[in-house]
């Protein structure tokens, strides 16, 4: 699915040089649950930032289904994008101006995908998530849980092959992120690649394999018992 | 109120942008504003400086003939009058129009030649007007040549009571000495007298008789006295003298002229014009005025100004909830007051206002003295207006409480305990509110183009409007202090090589200075407006000759446009005044598009000296050399004389067009102010939109936006807007463009471009403005904003 060789991203302000990720490599397999893993600041987000492609790495080589994609420009990462790699992030970031449905919608809009189609693709993933019933609603007008769960639908409304998790449980109370937790280990099991990063233990369980980073260098990389 | 003053600094420091472009909009209505005011107030208050001004009335009969109201009126009729009613109190008569011309001071070391205006007037002025002496004595006016002297201009002269001066040339009976019995204090700008440097009394000796009409005249009534009773009477004797004056004319031709024609000569009615009432009296061309419906139009453009500038600010407020809220709820946290925070809120607004107020009086004091005051009639300066800065102030903090009081009001109505997410602004409704309001802006702003535009185009059709002669190449030279030797100075012109020919004429042959004649013609009356020219005008000026032959030098004859010999059936052998009708060309309209056609002749004669010369130049000639070889020879012909005022024929013709010129100038300025206001005001939502609406821009970019569609969504939602108020904003600016036209009788029509070409640079500005902004936003790396939001 993907590799990663000697990664690394720096940062420049004000002439001050700040390492990120300094030398990581590792691969990930198709089908795989990989959860990330380390204190604040040791690199997670950035990394997670390279794999989905919305940043460049400063040196280092990143190949994603089969393509070299470190060097990419942005109209390129952003084209590649499209229908390969889900998002959920820890603040759902969800739109406030629009219905479920249309937060749904949004990337199959992008892709280019007939209205008709992406009326039915978003019906059956909201049923799938167990949300149909809210699809007009604004997301203000949701519980927290309700939130990730449609921004899980949106992250793999296209089918993605890659999913990529920033700490999903992050803004949620246990039981929701608990719900969260099982709708990602279910996607996976049904053949989704997932990258998560998480300050929790207890969702690492989750996943089958967990990395742990330390100032921008990964320590362990270890296969979970499940 | 410390704390109130470090929140609207902090306010200030922190919103940078959004708070200077509010305070330059506002900063630049107020300018606008103060300017419309300015002239407003001189509009509404002119002559109301003059003592007792609700009590003077002008005496204005209606010509039926020449089918106008008319400034100037047979004297005798209304001294008459006035005798056989006890409520009048004075009455006096002054020269409607305003002489320029120069007089000759005696100094030590010779004679100087200064330009003045002078008017001719009787003593009874004095008193009707209450002029204000300061040096001399009223009774000394009473003499014959007396003249009277504002402060002003006696100071600039050098003269004071005693000094003698001297009619110059161009004046009637030139050498006449005049002598200053009294010194009056100015009187102000906005009045009927303000313009006039010198009274001179000479006994109205030209309008001592009816058919005269020289003076315009000036009644004082008493307190109570009803003007119409006036008028009966002075209705009454007008017909008495007209019949006795009809009996002896059929005694002296044996001609008769129907009864149709006869009643329209007998019939006279009169009205009395208030002087606090006279401004906006526009068919008295000798006197200063306005059109009321263009007071309006301006005053309402003011508003209109104002209200695009507070549609901005009162949109700041709105766009600055969702990004205060939090701050007032911690405070709220914190023990301050719901009413101290509301306090604030208002004292902000009302703080924006003063600075913006204050940057507009700079810009006034800046603008003013340059050529803005052109277009305006009123004084600009300070200290002239301090009424209007009083309602403007006034009115800006009305509108800035009004404008901050439902933001204060909402952003501290929350419980403080509540973590507000999302507040009005971003909103659903909020959004709509702001939507609304941009697209009033956008409306006003339109129309205001709409109509600049349709102004401005028959500014340029009135200024190339064929008026029947061929005016390239032709110089106008207004040369008053030469006309007793106009002669002299052409034979100078003529041996200038370039010059091919030079004619002249009494008045400037482009607008309204003629002279109106009416005599009863083959049993009819019949009205002419007659131009004084030289016997080569025709020639000069590219007139042909129709039929006959034109003029003869040395010898009386009149030239009558095709037009007029239809209307009147005079004809060439004819006579007007014992001199006969040598020609007919065609028709000319020296008073413009704007006017109809009139019945028009040329004269050519030794009645009026000549003080303005036509000269027609070969092709490539050098103007500026030319121009100084004629300043020359006007020095040659009177070395005393000032020097020539020299124009292209174009240029003499666009004056003609001044008023269209200053409409067109003002309200286009007002409508670029318009535009310029409310684009900011889209500058600032955009700026505000694209801060607010980043994460969802980021979201939309990690799910497969590209920069340029994020750009396209932004412009979309403002091209929907801009064209929904271009179908509400082009009708009505159609309707209101094509009402300002029905005044011209020669018109352009009103064509479908003019709109487009106003929606095609208003959507292209916004288009520009909303990309320049939107593009960073869309730019931005969407990894950056997900993780800082």
């Amino acid at each position: 699915m993907l590799k990663v060789e000697n990664l690394k991203k720096s940062f420049f302000t004000e002439e001050i040089e700040t390492i990120a990720l300094n030398g990581v490599s590792f691969e990930v397999k198709e089908g795989e649950f990989v959860a990330v893993m380390g204190p604040s600041g040791c690199g997670k987000s950035t990394l997670l930032n390279i794999l989905g492609l919305l940043d460049n790495p400063t040196n280092g080589k990143y190949t994603l289904l089969g393509k070299e994609v470190g060097g990419l420009r942005e109209k390129e990462r952003t084209q590649f994008r499209k229908g390969n790699l889900g998002f959920v992030f820890q603040s759902f970031n969800l739109i406030d101006e629009m219905t479920v449905f249309e937060n749904v919608e949004l990337p199959l809009v992008y892709m280019g995908v007939k209205a008709s189609e992406r009326k039915q693709r978003v019906n059956s993933i909201l049923e799938r998530m167990n949300i149909s019933h809210r699809a007009g609603h604004f997301p203000q007008q949701l519980s927290g849980g309700q939130q990730q769960r449609v921004a899980i639908a949106r992250a793999v409304v296209s089918s993605p092959k890659l999913v990529l998790a920033d700490e999903p449980t992050g803004n949620l109370d246990s039981k929701n992120g608990q719900e969260v937790m099982h709708l990602l280990q279910e996607l996976n099991r049904e053949g989704t690649t997932i990258i998560m990063v998480t300050h929790s233990q207890h969702d690492a369980q989750y996943a089958s394999r967990t990395i742990c980073l330390f100032d921008g260098q990964i320590v362990t990389d270890v296969a979970n018992k499940l | 109120m410390k704390t109130a003053l470090n929140n609207f600094i902090t306010t200030l420091k922190r919103y940078k942008i959004a708070s200077l472009l509010n305070i330059a909009g506002l900063a630049l209505a107020f300018t606008a504003f103060y300017i419309i005011m300015a002239q407003v107030h001189y509009s509404m208050t002119f002559n109301s400086s003059i003592k007792d001004s609700e009590r003077i009335y002008m005496l204005s009969p209606y010509s039926e003939i020449f089918g106008g109201w008319e400034e100037s009126v047979p004297n005798p009729i209304c001294y008459d009058t006035a005798e056989e009613l006890p409520f009048v109190e004075a009455i006096a008569s002054m020269t409607s129009y305003t002489a320029e011309g120069s007089v000759w001071i005696n100094r030590e070391g010779g004679s100087e030649r200064i330009a003045c205006n002078m008017v001719n007037c009787n003593s009874p002025l004095l008193d009707v007007f209450s002029f204000d002496i300061i040096a001399g004595n009223r009774e000394d006016f009473k003499q014959e040549d007396a003249v009277a002297v504002s402060e002003s201009a006696a100071n600039a002269m050098g003269i004071t009571v005693g000094s003698i001066v001297n009619l110059a040339d161009e004046n009637l009976n030139p050498g006449t000495p005049l002598t200053v019995v009294a010194i009056f204090k100015d009187f102000e700008k906005n009045t009927i007298l303000s313009d006039k440097q010198m009274f001179r009394n000479d006994n109205r000796k030209n309008g001592m008789d009816n058919q005269n009409w020289n003076y315009s005249v000036f009644v004082k009534l008493k307190d109570g006295a009803d003007p119409n009773d006036y008028a009966a009477l002075w209705s009454k004797k007008f017909r008495e003298f007209g019949e006795q004056l009809y009996a002896e004319y059929v005694a002296a031709t044996g001609n008769e002229i129907s009864n149709e024609e006869k009643a329209k000569a007998l019939e006279m009615t009169i009205k009395l014009v208030p002087m606090d009432d006279f401004y906006f009296n526009t068919e008295y061309e000798d006197y200063p005025s306005g059109s009321w419906s263009t007071t309006v139009t301006m005053l309402a453009i003011a508003f209109v100004i104002v209200i695009v500038a507070f549609i901005n600010f009162i949109n700041f407020f709105m766009a600055l909830i969702p990004v205060r809220i939090r701050t007032v709820n911690i405070c709220k946290v914190f023990g301050a007051g719901k009413w101290t925070m509301r306090m604030n809120f208002l004292l902000e607004a009302v703080g924006l206002v003063v600075v913006a107020l204050v940057t507009a009086l700079c810009i006034v004091h800046a603008i003013d003295g340059s050529f803005v005051n052109e277009y305006i009639t009123g004084s600009l300066a300070i200290a002239d207006n301090i009424a209007t800065i009083s309602f403007v102030l006034a009115a800006a903090i009305v509108m800035a409480l009004g404008a901050a009081i439902y933001p204060a009001l909402y952003i501290t109505r929350f419980n403080a305990s509540m973590a507000v997410r999302s507040g009005f602004a971003s909103s659903k409704a909020g959004r709509a509110l702001r939507s609304l309001l941009v697209s009033l802006q956008f409306i006003a702003s339109m129309i205001l183009m709409i109509i600049a535009l349709v102004f401005s185009i028959q500014y340029r059709y009135m200024v190339r409007y064929d008026i029947g002669i061929e005016r390239e190449n032709l110089l106008a030279v207004e040369a008053p202090d030469l006309s007793g030797k106009s002669n002299i100075f052409i034979e100078e012109l003529e041996k200038i090589p370039g010059i091919s020919g030079v004619a002249s004429a009494n008045n400037s042959l482009f607008g309204h200075s003629h002279s109106e004649q009416s005599r009863a013609i083959k049993n009819r009356m019949v009205a002419i407006n007659l131009w004084s020219v030289s016997h080569n005008a025709p020639e000069v000026l590219g007139i042909p000759i129709l039929a006959g032959e034109g003029f003869t030098e040395g010898k009386d004859g009149f030239i009558i446009t095709d037009y007029t010999s239809k209307a009147t059936g005079l004809g060439i052998g004819d006579k007007w005044d014992d001199v006969e009708i040598t020609g007919i060309i065609p028709h000319i309209n020296f008073m413009g598009a704007n006017s109809p056609k009139i019945n028009t002749m040329l004269y050519s004669g030794q009645l009026y000296a000549h003080g303005i010369f036509y000269v027609r130049l070969n092709r490539g000639t050098d103007i500026e050399a030319m121009s100084k070889e004629i300043k020359a020879a006007a020095k040659r012909v009177e070395p005393n004389a000032s020097e020539p005022d020299i124009e292209f024929a174009d240029s003499a013709i666009a004056k003609v067009y001044g008023d269209t010129k200053k409409q067109t100038v003002v309200i286009s300025f007002f409508a670029l102010i318009a535009v310029a206001i409310s684009l900011m005001g889209v500058f600032g939502i955009v700026l505000f939109e694209t801060q607010h609406r980043r994460r969802e821009i980021a979201v939309r970019k990690v799910y497969g936006a590209t920069s340029g569609s994020v750009v396209a969504m932004f412009n979309r939602r403002y091209a929907a807007i801009v064209t929904a108020c271009f179908a509400i904003a082009a009708p009505i600016a159609w309707i209101i463009a094509g009402n300002w036209l029905e005044q011209f009788a020669n018109r352009i029509e009103l064509s479908l471009w003019l709109p487009l070409a106003v929606l095609a640079i208003v959507a292209l500005l916004t288009a520009l403005l909303v990309t320049l902004r939107s593009w960073k936003a869309a730019t931005e790396n969407p990894a950056d904003v997900v993780k800082s939001i």
